[in-house]
């Protein structure tokens, strides 16, 4: 690329020209949407990002330096999402499931976008849980999502600990059998 | 264990390297670390990420629509906000000194100009305030105003585009060009009016529409589906006649797919999609073919179809000659 036409095109934005911010966005969109997705896994984590990001970039176009590198400048505008997104997924117990998953495991490399997303993943997770009886989902949940203990969840509930357990069990059974292709196990915790 | 750094289980993570254990250890760096050290390790696999993998057109589109969208909506409040800042001092001002502040408040309403552009060999497809879906073919570029789809739906193209409008009965949808203007209500059409071409010619898919002479908004001629106007930009002389509509559009597709399609039908399609004039000589009537094709040029696909069926070819310009062995 070009660096020269690049700074041309930062300070034509600079000075307020859209057309060249859309020449910017067509020539950096794909870098930071693939950061992202890497990141995430989560196309809609990366479009909202992208969006956003070049959305700043444009009402703050006045404060730009042309003379600095624009890739820097893009990610400076992008770092804060990117870390509280990144944060929020390493939290997320589907997150760490996923990542565990022979969904995420069995990648291919060469078409990225044959590989199902976190987005899909959460999808299909969800749309099991409702096989789930309204009490087995609820424990699952609670075990799961929220890392509470089997005792935790017997005082909060009000049943013996024995209960939760067969509940658990249950609810794991179902769950394993229904996403047999995602996963290859469900929270060895358990 | 060995303790691996906060960037190399990141760069693991991205290229979906990572195995259970590591993504624990991530997810305790993570929590251990502030913000400051996260930001290090990110910055720097950033700096060596490269543009080498794109996103699928249609995401990038949208994104790009959304953020126009919003940028225009934010203008425009912006600009409602100031008028009644004006206002309020103004009207006072006004009782004394009548209406000549008055006018000076139209500066306010300026529209600014959208431009869509594609460079050669680029497509692109875009959606306008209004929902009217637009293909814009390689070297071709499409301005719209702010305030489209307030009063009037006024677009103005150089190059080629397809247009899919939404239905609106009271605005009409108006493409400009350089010397013809095409108007319509709510209809799928194609425009091509490329500034090194002799003729503009507009065909229709379906609905109705209209082409006038920009210059004195004289009508030209109304078009019926599966006709094509040529407009000379020379002397404006033009003619209709009909054609195959839906092969014409076969450019604003991503992809060209045959599944043991005739031969005949495969380079009728080539044809179209690669606006050449295809010649074929000693073609053996049964032969089938099943193959994608995106960017493809057509020497890459006559290569493929030889290591088929053996053939000869010759390209020259817009001329393709092909011979059966």
């Amino acid at each position: 690329m070009n660096l020269e036409i690049h700074m041309k095109l930062v300070k034509n934005l600079k000075s307020g020209s859209y057309e060249d911010f859309n020449k910017l966005y067509t020539i950096y969109a794909d870098m930071l949407y693939h950061f992202i997705l890497g990141l995430t896994k989560s196309p809609t984590e990366a479009e909202d990002i992208v969006q956003d990001t070049f959305l700043r970039i444009w009402q703050s176009r006045e404060s730009i330096n042309p003379d600095l590198s624009f890739k820097t400048y893009l990610y400076t505008i992008a770092r804060n999402q990117a870390i509280d997104v990144l944060r929020k997924h390493v939290e997320n117990v589907a997150f760490e499931e996923y990542i565990c998953s022979e969904a995420f495991q069995e990648h291919s490399e060469n078409d990225v976008e044959k590989n199902i997303s976190f987005d899909e993943f959460k999808d299909k997770l969800s749309k099991v849980k409702e096989k789930l009886t309204p009490r087995q989902k609820l424990v699952f949940e609670m075990s799961r999502e929220k890392g509470y203990s089997i005792s935790m969840i017997a005082e909060e509930l009000q049943l013996s600990e024995k209960t939760i357990k067969n509940q658990l069990t249950q609810a794991l059974k179902i769950l394993r059998e229904e996403l047999a292709y995602c996963f290859i196990f469900l929270f060895l915790l358990f | 264990m060995n303790k691996l750094s906060l960037k190399l289980l990141l760069e693991k993570l991205m290229s979906r390297q990572i195995t259970r254990k590591e993504f624990v250890m991530l997810k305790d760096d993570m929590k251990n670390s502030q913000d400051k050290d996260i930001d290090s390790a990110l910055h720097s696999i950033w700096e060596s990420s490269t543009n080498d993998t794109l996103m699928s057109i249609d995401v990038k589109e949208r994104i790009r629509y959304n953020i126009t969208r919003q940028v225009v909506m934010s203008e425009r409040k912006k600009t409602v906000s100031w008028i009644q800042i004006v206002a309020v001092i103004a009207i006072p001002i006004l009782f004394c000194l009548g209406s000549y502040y008055y006018f000076s408040s139209k500066y306010a309403f300026e529209p600014e100009t959208f431009v869509v552009f594609t460079e050669k060999g680029q497509r692109t497809q875009l959606l306008l305030p209004d929902g009217t879906h637009v293909w814009l073919n390689s070297g071709s570029r499409l301005c719209y105003d702010t305030d489209f789809n307030k009063n009037s739906r006024n677009v103005e193209l150089e190059g080629e585009a397809f247009f899919d409008v939404s239905q609106n009965k009271n605005s009409t949808f108006k493409v400009k060009t350089s010397n013809v203007n095409v108007l319509v209500h709510g209809t799928a059409f194609n425009v091509s009016a490329y500034r090194n071409e002799e003729t503009i010619n507009v065909f229709l898919v379906r609905g109705k529409i209209s082409v006038e002479n920009n210059a004195d908004n004289q009508l030209l001629a109304e078009l019926l589906p599966d006709q094509r106007i040529s407009v000379s930009k020379m002397d404006m002389k033009w003619r209709v006649e009909s054609c195959d509509a839906e092969m014409e559009s076969l450019w604003t597709q991503n992809m060209l797919k045959f599944e043991n399609v005739p031969a005949t039908e495969v380079f009728r399609k080539l044809a179209y999609w690669y606006r050449m004039n295809i010649n074929i000589e000693n073609l053996n009537k049964d032969i089938r073919y099943g193959f994608t094709l995106k960017s493809e040029s057509l020497k890459e696909i006559l290569d493929e179809i030889n290591k088929i069926t053996p053939i000869n070819y010759k390209i020259n310009g817009k001329e393709a000659t092909i011979k059966y062995k």
